[in-house]
């Protein structure tokens, strides 16, 4: 392949976000003697100032169990976490607070799904659809409903670019489609899926759905009323929040008809050892103390987004990628993995006979930050024919030069596996 | 460049895994594939007992610089090695590393593994093979459990 020898123009970083990086304290150290260059934020992000005050904040003035007691304490804990609940419904535009489930992440929110709302519709010979550019989370989780039903796992592939193979896409959504479960952003490539159009689809046949906005929604404008997907997921941590905590959203007259996810209190209406009665939604599946500071942090993780602008943050994102793109396609011997039309947040690359756990060491000495390995993407990885790339993920608080820097890292990382 | 990077990639490592020895199936012998979890690379290790009573190491694999590398210094090093030998030492260095030392002094080309100790991440890229080797001395039913060596996901 012909390199591009013209030099790629870097992108103005916006005014909105042009004190984005002094937010993160973390990125003012330095790593083996230089200074950080993070560009893993696909696997988990850095958290800004205001997200790390809220937990100090909680800790040192609110700290108290919520739903519980009578006293100020609880009453403004309570107070707080909800206000969390309802920033996140606000910022993807539910109808209501009540249908954003608090969770551990999105993988808890998937396995929620699976077990509350599909596992007891499910009879032998039914099918879940889902894709072959999945992360493990919305394949392992479908995969043991499989095992424990009798229902069928069916796959929509993908093609050489890494986008979705669609050519058969009516078929695989048919009667026996009970669910359809898909990744809007896929973290190993940063392929974005045109998903409403499915969805649509979906719909009709009258087959709910979840969106995986693992990697979506901190990159783009994203409402759950638009796109009109019955569920959505998603983690805090990939958002600039708390780990430990994501979220479910699901529309209310589903959620209402779920049976719980977890049995234990403060979701229970009444208990007796005749029997019990549990709450409505969301607390239904928020059973015992859930991650008070982690909703609350992730709840200022949201307005901090909010804050910067969902629009100049996709912009000026979707710049730096392009730009990144094109310093990369120019270093000899590497070969950017997937070509789809449109990407979003991550590259994956491998280098000549550099292994990609070799590149990330040695980046690593250079102070840069980037994944290596399958990105929790095994299956993808094998349909694109490579066990492992290298992936450099990006986010608000990124600059042209990180690019710049890692393609200089590269090139003396090409020269040491020559 | 960073000297404990210059160290764990010296040259005596990069010849070994850009053209490692015994690097091919061993049709009919006894074989374990081990995988590392964390990063998906995968080694498959065969050991064949000769009807002279000599045995011979070979491996396959999909992995970094440093597995590569690893695998064929170890197969290099058993030639010369009886089964309880080769046992005992894959067990000892499996062990030494794990301890995460200061230092550690392997013989030969294997002495170049001891770069790896700067960067803890990669220590189970050099220790996978001799993990193979462990688990099919123990499918063989050489008493020497690798169980001691699992590494959670």
């Amino acid at each position: 392949m012909s390199k591009i020898t013209s030099q790629p123009t870097s992108p103005a970083i916006p005014e909105a976000l042009a004190h984005a990086r002094a937010d993160f304290p973390i990125l003012q150290r330095s790593v083996h003697g230089k200074p950080l260059v993070y560009l893993d934020n696909a696997a988990s992000t850095q958290k800004p100032q205001v997200v790390i005050d809220a937990i100090t904040r909680y800790y040192t003035n609110e700290n108290a169990n919520i739903h519980r007691g009578v006293h100020l304490l609880s009453t403004e804990a309570t107070g707080a976490y909800e206000e969390a609940r309802g920033k996140i419904a606000r910022f993807i535009n539910a109808a209501d607070d009540s249908e954003i489930v608090f969770t551990r992440g999105a993988t808890e929110s998937v396995n929620l799904v699976a077990h509350s709302f599909v596992e007891p519709k499910i009879q032998p010979g039914d099918e879940i659809l889902i894709s072959a550019m999945e992360h493990h989370a919305n394949i392992v989780p479908w995969q043991l409903l499989c095992e424990r039903t009798g229902a069928k796992l069916k796959v929509i592939p993908v093609t050489d670019d890494c986008e979705l193979d669609l050519a058969d896409f009516d078929a695989l959504l048919n009667e026996r489609t009970k669910f359809f479960s898909i990744v809007y952003v896929s973290n190993a490539i940063g392929t974005v899926n045109d998903i409403k159009p499915l969805l649509a689809k979906a719909q009709a046949k009258g087959i709910p759905t979840l969106v995986d906005a693992a990697q979506a929604i901190q990159h783009m404008p994203l409402d759950v009323q638009e796109l009109r997907c019955d569920f959505l997921v998603a983690s805090g941590h990939k958002i600039y929040g708390p780990t430990g905590i994501g979220i479910l959203y699901g529309q209310s007259n589903l959620l209402d008809t779920m049976i719980p996810y977890q049995g234990g209190g403060d979701m229970i209406a009444h208990v007796s050892f005749e029997g019990s009665t549990f709450k409505e939604p969301p607390s239904r599946f928020e059973a015992g103390t859930p991650h008070i500071e982690g909703a609350i942090g992730l709840g200022v993780a949201f307005d901090y987004l909010s804050t910067l602008g969902l629009e100049a943050i996709h912009e000026y994102e979707s710049q730096l990628v392009e730009y990144a793109v094109a310093k990369l396609s120019q270093i000899d011997g590497l070969r950017i993995i997937g070509n789809p039309k449109v990407r979003s947040g991550a590259i994956s690359f491998t280098m000549g006979d550099a292994h990609p756990h070799d590149i990330g060491t040695v980046l690593d000495t250079e102070g840069i930050a980037i994944r290596s390995g399958h990105h929790c993407c095994e299956p993808l990885m094998k349909r694109l024919g490579v066990p492992a790339t290298a992936r450099a993920s990006f986010s608000v608080y990124n600059t042209p030069a990180d690019v710049d820097a890692l393609a200089a890292a590269l090139k003396k990382t090409a020269i040491l596996f020559m | 460049m960073n000297s404990d990077l210059k160290k764990l990639y010296q040259q005596t490592l990069l010849k070994h895994s850009k053209q490692p020895l015994n690097n091919s199936e061993i049709p009919d012998a006894a074989r374990a594939t081990l995988r590392n979890p964390l990063c998906g690379d995968e080694i498959t290790v065969y050991r064949k007992i000769n009807d002279d009573g000599t045995s011979q190491t070979n491996f396959t694999a999909q992995a970094c610089t440093i597995c590569l590398a690893s695998a064929s210094m170890m197969t290099q090093h058993l030639a010369s090695l009886a089964t309880p030998e080769a046992a005992a030492f894959a067990k000892s260095l499996v062990s030494k590393f794990k301890d995460k030392p200061n230092r550690i002094d392997l013989p030969g080309d294997l002495a170049a593994l001891s770069g790896v100790l700067a960067f803890p991440s990669r220590i189970r890229c050099a220790t996978l093979p001799f993990e193979g080797l462990l688990a099919v001395l123990e499918s063989e039913g050489t008493s020497f459990t690798s169980s001691s060596i699992q590494e959670p996901n």
